[in-house]
C-alpha cells in the first residue's frame, strides 16, 4: 500500500501531459493491444485494436512499447516519433504468433501446447507439387508418407502414432475453416502452416480433433503497400526411383535345348500369332532337387521397367500480386501446374486464389479468402483409377514377366500385345492406351469469409463461415475390342465389347465458427498492481458435409465412333460412383460449444482450462453430446533466471481430450441394396451390422514439454539455438472395431466401441544459427519424432488378422504377422513339446543362413500356419530430418534436407510374387547346403509357398533420403534493373538418393494392401505393404523467381 | 455506433441461420432402406426375397469382395477333379492337392507340400490363415442365406405387410422360397461338414446358439424345411399372382421369362430330386441299404423331368448388375481368367464317339505339365470351348447358366443307379441312354446290350462324370465311390491320365500317361475356426473337428 501511495505522489508532482500515438508494424498495420509503459512507474496504457493509444507522460520519461511477437522498443517521451511508433517483428527470438489450438493469436512463448509451424520461406525449392511435399520432414512427430509417384495422389499423414484403427487423417483447416483435404492446394499460395498433433491441443476441435490438426494460412497482402508482383516458374524433370538392386534375376532355370534356348512343351519357346508367348518349361526340383538357377538367357532380354516408365516433365508457373491500401490488403495468386506422368498422359491443375481484407470502419474488418482449383487428368495405369479400390495391378506385369518378352512388340494389327504371357492373366500396360481412355475433371472452390470486430477494449467478436464445393466429373471408356487379335483371351475393362462409364460427384463442406473473446489486463484495465491477464473464449462451431454421386454406364459399345453413352447396347445407372456403392449419398452434421479461460501472470506463467461439448449426427443415437475437457499450464524460468545466454525457457504441460467421429451412418441399421439384372433390386441383410448406440472415439492426451532458446558466447558461432521437446502420452478408448460375429449368426461383424490404444512418444525439434558471419550464414534444423502405439484391448481379446497385418492385444499397432522359416533343428511347435523335426531325423537337416533346410530336397522348413510370429511394425521406431541452409554473401543459398526413417518393416509382396516365377534377383544367390554351393531353386520355391504370408519377405524398411538439395542465386543486385526487386534462379533436386537395404524399388511407396492389391482398412496401418505402387519420383528442378 | 449495431445484428442473423437444432442431426441414411420401412411393402419384401442371392458377396481377407458361394462351387469342381486350380488363392491349391501320383514305371511322386490334403486344410483352419481357410466359404454363405430366409419368414407374417392381388398366394410363394433355401443350405452343410448349427432365429438380431449337431441331424433339418416348403407349394398353382412374385424374385440374368420360371409342380419335383440326392450323397456305397435305394427310386420317380424348369443362375453380358465377378464357373474356365484348367481325368471319361467332348473342349491350345512345380496333377492339354463358339462351360461375354440345385440328368441318373442297385439293370441303362440322348451325345444305346451289373455301374459312373460336369456333384460321387479315400483304405484311381512333363517322361515333349492317383482327401470339412473363435460348442455338441 505504501509503495502504491508513494508512486502516486511522484506522479502528482511531475509535469504530466497526455500524448497520443499509433503503433504499427513494418507494413503500417496497427499492432492491436500493444502495451505502452512508462519505465519505472506503474503508468501504462494499452493500445486499441488499431494500435492507437493515449498515455500520460513527462517529457523525460522513457516509454517502453511492447507487443507479442515484436521487438520491444524504448523511446523518450519527447521523441518526435512517439506519434507513430513502428515495431519490428522479433526475429531474434522467433517468437511467432500462433492461432491453431489456442483460438486467439497468441505469442508462441506463452502457449502451453506444442504447435509446430512452417513458414513459406522455409519451404524447400523442390516442393512443387503439393503442400505435403513442403511439410515432409519439417514437423517433428508427423509421419508424412508418399505412397505413390502417380501425379495428384498426395500423401498420408499421421501425427503422433496410431489414434484409431481406421487411420483417420488429421483435420485440415484453411485459414480457420475446415476443408476436406490438402489435395490440390497450391504451394505458392501458402504463407504458413501450423500443426497441432493430438488431443492435448485439441481444445478447439473436440469431437474431430483427436488425430491432430493441420492449418494452412494463405498469403495475405499488407496495408499501405504498393503492389508487388512475384512470378515463379519451375521446370521439373522426373523419373522413377529404381532402388539400388535389380529386381530380376540375371539367370534362369528353364528347360533348354542343347544350344541353351528355352523350351516350351519340348520345343523352343515361340510367340503365337496373337503375340502370346508360350509358358516355358521349368526344370522341376521335385524331380531333381539340385536344380539351380544358373542358365544365362540366350534369348534377347528386355528391362520392362525401362520399357514402361518414361522420363517426364513437370512445369509450374505461379504469379502472386499483393499489396494494400490504407484500409485494405489484397493478395492474388494464380498457378498452373502440369505434370506429365512417368507411365502415361498427364495431370494438370489451375489454382486461383485471393485473400482480400477491408477495414470497413474502425475495428471492423472483413476478409474474404477464395481458392479455386481445377484439376484435370487423363492418367492411365499406375494407381490412377478411382473406380478401383485396389491398387491397379498393371505394374504387376511390368515387374513380373519373362525377361525375353518385348513389351514394345506390336502385333500384325499395329497394336501392342494385350496379354503376352500365356498362362498368366497380367496385361501389358503399354497396350492400355490402345483400348482405354479416362478423364477426371474436378472443380473445387473454397471460400471463407471472416467478419471481425475488435471493440475498443476487452472484447473481440469473430465470425467465420466457409464453404467448400468439390465437383468431380469422371469418364472412363474401354473400347470395343472385337477387332483385337486377343478378343477371346484378354481384354481391358470388364467386358470385351467395351463400356463407357460416366460419374459425377459433388461434395460440400460448410463450417461456421463464431467466437467471442474477452481479454482483460488487470494491470492496465483495472489499475491493479498484479500483471495478470485473462482471456476468455466462447465459441460455437457448426459443420455440415454433404455428398452426392451418380453414375451412368453403357456397355457393349459399337465398334465405330463416336463412342458415347448412346453407342452402347446395355445401359445402367445409379446412385454412387458404381453399382452398389454403399455411400453414394451422405450428409453429416455436427455442432458444439467451446468455453476456454486462461490467465497469464506477466510473462512468467499461465494457466488455462476449458471444455468443448459436441453433438453429432453420427453418435449416441444423434441425441447425446460428448464433452471434451482440457487444461494447460506453462512456466517460464527464463523470466527469473535472467541469464545472459538464456534467451528464453519455457516449461509447459497440457492435458486434453478429443474425439474421432464414427463413419457415416455406422449407427443406422439398414438393408443393403444391390441392383440385379434389368430392373431388379435385391435387398439384403448387411454382413456388417450397424450399431445405433455408437459413441465417439475418444483420446485423452497428456503432453509435457519445454522450449528453450539460448546462445553461445561466441560472436559468430551458435548465435541462437532453439530446442523444443515434448513427451506425450495418449490413451484412446472407445475406438471403433468391426468385431467378428459367429458366422452362424448370419452376419460377419458388429460395429462397436471396443478397442483401447495407448500411445506415447517424443517430438523434438532443434533449430540453430550455427554460424552468422558477415558473408556466410549457416542455419541448421533437426526434427525427431518417436511414437509407439500399443493395443490394450480388442473385442473378446481375439486378434484382428488381415493377411500379414494384425492387431494383437499387448502388441504394437501396425504389426506384421506371419509364419517364419524354422531357425533351429530342434525348434518346437507352439505346444512347446512337439518338435517340428523328429530328433531321429535331425541329421537330414542343417541351418543355412539362419534357416533350417532339408539337405536332400534343399527346401526350407516353415512353421505351421497356426504358429505365427510378430515381425515388427510398419511404423518407424523414429523418424528424423536434418535440414541445413547456407547463405553466402546474401546471394547464394545452398540448402539440403535429409529424411530418415528408422526401424520400420515392409512386407515386400512384389518380391514374393517374383518368387512365384523364379524371377526374383534372389534366385541368383548361391547358398551352401550339405557342403555344396548352388542357387538352389527348391530353396527359394519353398519360401514362396504360394501367396501365404511368410516372414522371409518382411524387410527392414529404414531409409535415408535426400529429400531436397537446392542451390539458388539471387541476381537482383547483379542485374541492377530498377524495377526488378528480386531475381532468383534455383537448381534443385528432390529424392536425389536413398540409402536403404530395402530390396524393392522404393521403401516409401508402400500402402496397406494385401497380396492381391486390396487396400486393408481397420488394421491400423496405412503403409508397409509394397504392392506394385508406382515408385516416387526423382526430380531435377530449375526454378526462376522474378519479383517487381 | 450504428455501425456496431449493424455488425452485431448481421452477425446474429448469420449465426441464427445456422443455429443448432437437434433435429438437424437426425440424418437418415439416404442410400439404403431400413427393415421396418421396406419390408411392409410388397415390392420391399420381394426385393428382400430376391436379395438372398447377393448375400454370398462378402469381403474375403486378402482377396477383396468376392462371391463365396461361387468359391464353394469351385471347391466342388476341383475336389471332383473336373478341373484343377494350381493357385494358392482361397486355398484352392491345397484343396485339390492329390497326395501321390505313381507313374506307369512305378516312380511315385508325393505332393510337393509333403502332407495329405487333410493336414494342409486343417493347418489353415484358423482366422489367421485368412482366405486360405478353405472351410469357411460354404459354411458362411449357407448361414447367411439361412438368416435372410428366417427373416423373410418373419417379415411375411407381419400384419402391416400389404399386397396387391391375392395376398395369400403371394405370401405362400415367399414362404416356399425361404423354406426352399433353408432346405438347400442345410443340405449343403450336411453334405460337406461333420457338424452344423440349426439357426431358426427369425429376428433382426444376430444371436446364435452353440448346440452343434451332427451332419445327419443337419440333413434332417434340411428335410424338415423341404417338407414345409412342399406343403406350401402343394397349395399353389401357376396363376398370375404366382408368376408375378416369381418374376420379381428371380433376376433377369437368371432368365425370369414366364416360360422358363419354375412352376409349383416343377418346384415340388425339384425338392423331391434334392431329397433323393441327400440320401445318395450322405453315405458311401457299401453303407447304402436296400431301403435307401428304394427311397431314392421313389423320390426320383417324383423328381425332375426333361422339360422341367429349374433354379439357375446366369450373368449379364457386361458384368454389371449381376452377382458374379470372375468367380462364375464359366468365367473361371475362360482363357482370360485361367483359373479352371480342364482335368485330363475328366476328359478321359468321355467314351469314344461321344460328341460332347469335341463340342465342349479343345485340345492343343495349352500343354501344361506340373504347372509351377506344384504337383503332377496340375497339367492338361485341354481348354473349355467358349459358349460363344458352341461350347458349354466357358464364356467371354457372360453367356450360359449354372444350376443351383438338381437337374433332370441328375434325377435320371439317380434313378438309373437305384434301379441298377435294386437289380433292374436294363431299366437303369435305359435311364442312362435317355440322359445321353438328352445331351445329344451321339452314343449308341447301352440298354439291351446285355451289360452286367458291374458294367452298368461303370456306364453310370462315366455318365455321371460326363453328364453332370460343373454341377457340384463330382466330389460327392468320388467320396461315396471311395475314390478319394487313402490308398491304404482302397482309395485312389487306376489309369488316371496325367500329362507327364518331358523331363520326367523322358520324351521330347510332355506325354499323357495312365497313372495311379491317390487323392487322399477329407470326406467332410471341419467346422471353420472363424465360427469357433466366437462360438464355443456348448454341452452336448457333437465333435466339430476330425
Amino acid at each position: 500500500m505504501l509503495w502504491i501511495f508513494s508512486t502516486s505522489i511522484t506522479s502528482l508532482f511531475a509535469q504530466t501531459k497526455e500524448k497520443s500515438g499509433k503503433i504499427t508494424d513494418a507494413n503500417g498495420t496497427g499492432v492491436s493491444y500493444a502495451s505502452v509503459k512508462v519505465k519505472g512507474s506503474s503508468r501504462g496504457a494499452k493500445a486499441s485494436a488499431d494500435g492507437s493509444f493515449k498515455i500520460m507522460v513527462n517529457d523525460n520519461d522513457s516509454i517502453i512499447v511492447s507487443a507479442v511477437g515484436y521487438e520491444t522498443r524504448t523511446l523518450l517521451a519527447s521523441d518526435a516519433n512517439l506519434g507513430s511508433i513502428q515495431l519490428q517483428q522479433d526475429i531474434r527470438a522467433l517468437n511467432e504468433v500462433v492461432v491453431t489450438g489456442v483460438g486467439v493469436a497468441t505469442d508462441k512463448r506463452k502457449i502451453a501446447i506444442d504447435v509446430s509451424s512452417l513458414n513459406s520461406k522455409d519451404i524447400p525449392k523442390s516442393a512443387v507439387a503439393s503442400i505435403e511435399q513442403a511439410l515432409v520432414g519439417k514437423i517433428s512427430g508427423a509421419q508424412i508418407q508418399f505412397n505413390s509417384g502417380t501425379p495428384g495422389t498426395g500423401a498420408t499423414i499421421q501425427l503422433r502414432g496410431v489414434t484409431d484403427v481406421g487411420n483417420t487423417p488429421p483435420m485440415i483447416l484453411l485459414d480457420g475453416i475446415e476443408v476436406s483435404d490438402l489435395n490440390g492446394l497450391d504451394v505458392a499460395s501458402v504463407e504458413r502452416v501450423e500443426v497441432v498433433k493430438g488431443a492435448a491441443a485439441g481444445m478447439l476441435y473436440g469431437a474431430q480433433g483427436a488425430a491432430g490438426v493441420i492449418q494452412v494460412f494463405t498469403k495475405k497482402g499488407s496495408r499501405s503497400k504498393k503492389p508487388s508482383v512475384s512470378l515463379n516458374t519451375q521446370l521439373s524433370f522426373d523419373q522413377i526411383i529404381k532402388g539400388n538392386r535389380p529386381l530380376i534375376a540375371k539367370y534362369h532355370s528353364f528347360e533348354t535345348d542343347a544350344d541353351g534356348y528355352i523350351l516350351s512343351g519340348g520345343s523352343k519357346i515361340t510367340k503365337s500369332p496373337t503375340g502370346q508367348w508360350s509358358e516355358p518349361d521349368l526344370l522341376d526340383p521335385a524331380v531333381d532337387p539340385n536344380v539351380v538357377n544358373n542358365k544365362p538367357y540366350k534369348e534377347q532380354t528386355y528391362d520392362h521397367i525401362e520399357q514402361a516408365y518414361k522420363k517426364a516433365f513437370t512445369n509450374n508457373l505461379s504469379l502472386n500480386i499483393n499489396g494494400g491500401g490504407e484500409k485494405s490488403d489484397y493478395s492474388f495468386t494464380l498457378s498452373r501446374f502440369i505434370q506429365n506422368n512417368v507411365l502415361d498422359n498427364q495431370y494438370q491443375r489451375v489454382n486461383l486464389g485471393s485473400n482480400l481484407g477491408f477495414e470497413l470502419f474502425k475495428g471492423f474488418t472483413v476478409r474474404n479468402i477464395t481458392q479455386v482449383i481445377h484439376t484435370q487428368d487423363n492418367l492411365l495405369s499406375g494407381d490412377a483409377d478411382i473406380q478401383l479400390a485396389a491398387t491397379n495391378s498393371n505394374r504387376f506385369s511390368i515387374t513380373n514377366s519373362w525377361p525375353f518378352i518385348d513389351f514394345k512388340f506390336k502385333d500384325s494389327t499395329g497394336h501392342y500385345v494385350v496379354n503376352n504371357r500365356a498362362g498368366d492373366q497380367s496385361l501389358n500396360p503399354l497396350s492400355e492406351r490402345d483400348w482405354h481412355q479416362r478423364e477426371t475433371n474436378s472443380y473445387r472452390v473454397l471460400n471463407n469469409i471472416n467478419l471481425n470486430y475488435k471493440f475498443p477494449r476487452f472484447v473481440e467478436l469473430d465470425y467465420k463461415y466457409g464453404i467448400e464445393v468439390f465437383n468431380t466429373d469422371y469418364t472412363n471408356t474401354y473400347f470395343n475390342q472385337s477387332s483385337a487379335l486377343q478378343y477371346s483371351i484378354a481384354k481391358w475393362g470388364t467386358a470385351p465389347l467395351g463400356s463407357i462409364n460416366k460419374s459425377y460427384a459433388r461434395f460440400t463442406n460448410q463450417n461456421s465458427l463464431a467466437t467471442a473473446s474477452v481479454k482483460l489486463d488487470f494491470q492496465n484495465d483495472f489499475k491493479m498492481d498484479i500483471p495478470l491477464r485473462s482471456t476468455t473464449i466462447v465459441g460455437y462451431d457448426w459443420r455440415k458435409r454433404e455428398y452426392t454421386a451418380y453414375f451412368t454406364q453403357s456397355s457393349n459399345l459399337a465398334p465405330y465412333p463416336p463412342i458415347n453413352l448412346n453407342s452402347g447396347l446395355i445401359k445402367s445407372n445409379g446412385d454412387g460412383l458404381f453399382a452398389g456403392d454403399p455411400l453414394g449419398n451422405f450428409a453429416f452434421a455436427t455442432y458444439g460449444v467451446l468455453v476456454s479461460q486462461s490467465f497469464d501472470y506477466g510473462n512468467l506463467f499461465g494457466i488455462s482450462g476449458g471444455f468443448r461439448s459436441d453433438y453429432s449426427s453420427e453418435f449416441g443415437e444423434a441425441t447425446k453430446p460428448f464433452t471434451f475437457p482440457r487444461g494447460a499450464v506453462y512456466f517460464r524460468p527464463s523470466e527469473l533466471l535472467k541469464m545472459h545466454n538464456l534467451l528464453d525457457w519455457k516449461i509447459r504441460g497440457a492435458y486434453g481430450e478429443a474425439g474421432i467421429q464414427p463413419n457415416y451412418y455406422a449407427r443406422q441399421v439398414t438393408l443393403g441394396t444391390f441392383p440385379l439384372g434389368s430392373g431388379g433390386l435385391g435387398l439384403l441383410l448387411n454382413s456388417q451390422v450397424s450399431n445405433p448406440a455408437l459413441r465417439v472415439q475418444r483420446s485423452k492426451e497428456l503432453e509435457i514439454g519445454t522450449d528453450i532458446t539460448f546462445k553461445s558466447n561466441l560472436d559468430s558461432w551458435l548465435t541462437r539455438i532453439t530446442l523444443s521437446a515434448t513427451y506425450w502420452n495418449r490413451k484412446s478408448t472407445d475406438i471403433i472395431q468391426d468385431a467378428p460375429l459367429p458366422l452362424t449368426s448370419g452376419a460377419g461383424t458388429l460395429t462397436d466401441n471396443l478397442i483401447s490404444i495407448t500411445s506415447k512418444g517424443f517430438d523434438i525439434s532443434l533449430d540453430a544459427n550455427v554460424y552468422e558471419g558477415s558473408s556466410i550464414k549457416w542455419n541448421t534444423g533437426v526434427r525427431f519424432g518417436r511414437a509407439r502405439s500399443i493395443a490394450d484391448q480388442i473385442a473378446l481379446h481375439k486378434d484382428i488378422v488381415n493377411g500379414f497385418f494384425a492387431v494383437k492385444e499387448g502388441q504394437e499397432l501396425g504389426i506384421l504377422y506371419a509364419p517364419t522359416p524354422l531357425h533351429s533343428i530342434n525348434q518346437m511347435r507352439p505346444d512347446g513339446k512337439t518338435p517340428y523335426i523328429d530328433p531321429s531325423q535331425a541329421a537330414n537337416y542343417e541351418v543355412v543362413n539362419g534357416i533350417v533346410v532339408d539337405k536332400a530336397s534343399k527346401k526350407a522348413l516353415i512353421t505351421d500356419p497356426t504358429d505365427q510370429s510378430v515381425l515388427g511394425s510398419v511404423y518407424p521406431k523414429f523418424n528424423m530430418s536434418f535440414i541445413n541452409s547456407v547463405v553466402i554473401k546474401n546471394n547464394l543459398t545452398i540448402s539440403a534436407q535429409l529424411d530418415w526413417y528408422y526401424g520400420n518393416k515392409i512386407y515386400n509382396i512384389v518380391r514374393q510374387w517374383l518368387y512365384r516365377d523364379r524371377l526374383s534377383r534372389d534366385y541368383d544367390d548361391a547358398i551352401t547346403v550339405d557342403g555344396k554351393p548352388g542357387a538352389y531353386v527348391n530353396f527359394y520355391n519353398s519360401l514362396y509357398n504360394s501367396v501365404q504370408p511368410i516372414s522371409w519377405f518382411v524387410e527392414d524398411g529404414s531409409f535415408i533420403r535426400l529429400r531436397d538439395l537446392s542451390v539458388s542465386y539471387n541476381f537482383t543486385d547483379a542485374v541492377k534493373v530498377k524495377w526488378v526487386k528480386n531475381l532468383t534462379l534455383s537448381l534443385s533436386a528432390r529424392n536425389l538418393f536413398t540409402i536403404t537395404n530395402y530390396k524393392g524399388l522404393d521403401p516409401e511407396a508402400t500402402g496397406s494392401e494385401d497380396s492381391q492389391g486390396n487396400a486393408q482398412t481397420s488394421v491400423a496401418a496405412f503403409k508397409g505393404a509394397d504392392y506394385f505402387h508406382v515408385p516416387n519420383l526423382k526430380s531435377f528442378i530449375v526454378g526462376l523467381n522474378i519479383g517487381f | 455506433m450504428y455501425k456496431y449495431k449493424i455488425f452485431l445484428l448481421s452477425a446474429i442473423i448469420v449465426m441464427g441461420a445456422v443455429a443448432c437444432k437437434k433435429a438437424e442431426l437426425q440424418l437418415v441414411n439416404p442410400n439404403a432402406p431400413t427393415p421396418t420401412s421396406a419390408l411392409i411393402t410388397e415390392s420391399g419384401i420381394e426385393s428382400y426375397a430376391q436379395g438372398i442371392i447377393v448375400r454370398p458377396i462378402v469381403n474375403v481377407p486378402q482377396e477383396g469382395v468376392t462371391n463365396i458361394q461361387e468359391l464353394a462351387w469351385a471347391q466342388q469342381i476341383i475336389l471332383g477333379d473336373e478341373c484343377y486350380i494350381p493357385y494358392g488363392n482361397f486355398a484352392f491349391r491345397w484343396t485339390n492337392q492329390v497326395y501321390k501320383v505313381t507313374l506307369p514305371d512305378g516312380r511315385s511322386f508325393t505332393t510337393p507340400i509333403g502332407v495329405p490334403q487333410k493336414t494342409s486344410l486343417q493347418g489353415f483352419n484358423s482366422r489367421d490363415a485368412g482366405e486360405l481357410n478353405a472351410f469357411q466359404y460354404e459354411w458362411s454363405y449357407c448361414y447367411y442365406f439361412i438368416k435372410q430366409a428366417n427373416t423373410i419368414l418373419y417379415a411375411v407374417e407381419n400384419p402391416a405387410l400389404t399386397f396387391s392381388g391375392n395376398a395369400a398366394t403371394k405370401k405362400a410363394v415367399l414362404r416356399a422360397w425361404a423354406l426352399w433355401w433353408k432346405g438347400y443350405c442345410y443340405s449343403r452343410i450336411g453334405s460337406m461338414y461333420i457338424a452344423g448349427i440349426i439357426n431358426n432365429d427369425t429376428t433382426f438380431n444376430f444371436t446364435v446358439n452353440n448346440n452343434f449337431v451332427s451332419r445327419q441331424d443337419i440333413i434332417t433339418e434340411a428335410t424338415r424345411n423341404f417338407d414345409l416348403s412342399l406343403s406350401v407349394l402343394s397349395g399353389l398353382t401357376n396363376d398370375a399372382d404366382y408368376y408375378a412374385v416369381m418374376q420379381t424374385i428371380i433376376p433377369s440374368f437368371s432368365d425370369n421369362s414366364i416360360a422358363h420360371l419354375v412352376t409349383p409342380a416343377q418346384w415340388i419335383r425339384q425338392i423331391n430330386s434334392y431329397k433323393a440326392r441327400n440320401i445318395l450323397v450322405s453315405k458311401k456305397i457299401p453303407d447304402m441299404t436296400a431301403a435307401d435305394w428304394t427311397a431314392i427310386l421313389g423320390l426320383a420317380n417324383q423328381g425332375l423331368t426333361a422339360s422341367d424348369n429349374i433354379f439357375k443362375k446366369g450373368l449379364t453380358p457386361d458384368g454389371s448388375n449381376d452377382v458374379s465377378g470372375f468367380t462364375f464357373p464359366y468365367l473361371l474356365a475362360n482363357q482370360q481368367n485361367q483359373w479352371f484348367f480342364i482335368s485330363e481325368r475328366l476328359v478321359q471319361e468321355y467314351k469314344p464317339g461321344d460328341t460332347r467332348l469335341d463340342r465342349n473342349f479343345v485340345q492343343g491350345v495349352v500343354n501344361d505339365a506340373n504347372k509351377r512345380s506344384r504337383g503332377l496333377q496340375f497339367g492338361t492339354r485341354w481348354i473349355a470351348r467358349n459358349i460363344e463358339d458352341g461350347g458349354s462351360y466357358s464364356t467371354i461375354t457372360g453367356q450360359g447358366y449354372v444350376n443351383y440345385a438338381c437337374t433332370y440328368e441328375e434325377n435320371a441318373l439317380m434313378k438309373a443307379e437305384a434301379l441298377i442297385y435294386t437289380g433292374q439293370v436294363d431299366q437303369g441303362l435305359q435311364a442312362i441312354d435317355e440322359v445321353r440322348n438328352y445331351q445329344a451325345s451321339g452314343l449308341p444305346a447301352v440298354a439291351g446290350t446285355g451289360l452286367t451289373k458291374a458294367q452298368a455301374l461303370e456306364e453310370l459312373r462315366r455318365e455321371r462324370r460326363v453328364a453332370l460336369v460343373f454341377r457340384g456333384l463330382s466330389f460327392f460321387d468320388a467320396r461315396r465311390w471311395g475314390v478319394t479315400a487313402p490308398a491304404s483304405a482302397g482309395g485312389g484311381r487306376v489309369g488316371a491320365i496325367i500329362n507327364v512333363p518331358a523331363s520326367l517322361a523322358g520324351t521330347p515333349g510332355n506325354t499323357p500317361m495312365a497313372c495311379f492317383v491317390e487323392y487322399n482327401y477329407m470326406d467332410y470339412f471341419d467346422v471353420p475356426q472363424n465360427e469357433l473363435d466366437f462360438n464355443t460348442p456348448g454341452p452336448g455338441s457333437v465333435p466339430v473337428k476330425q
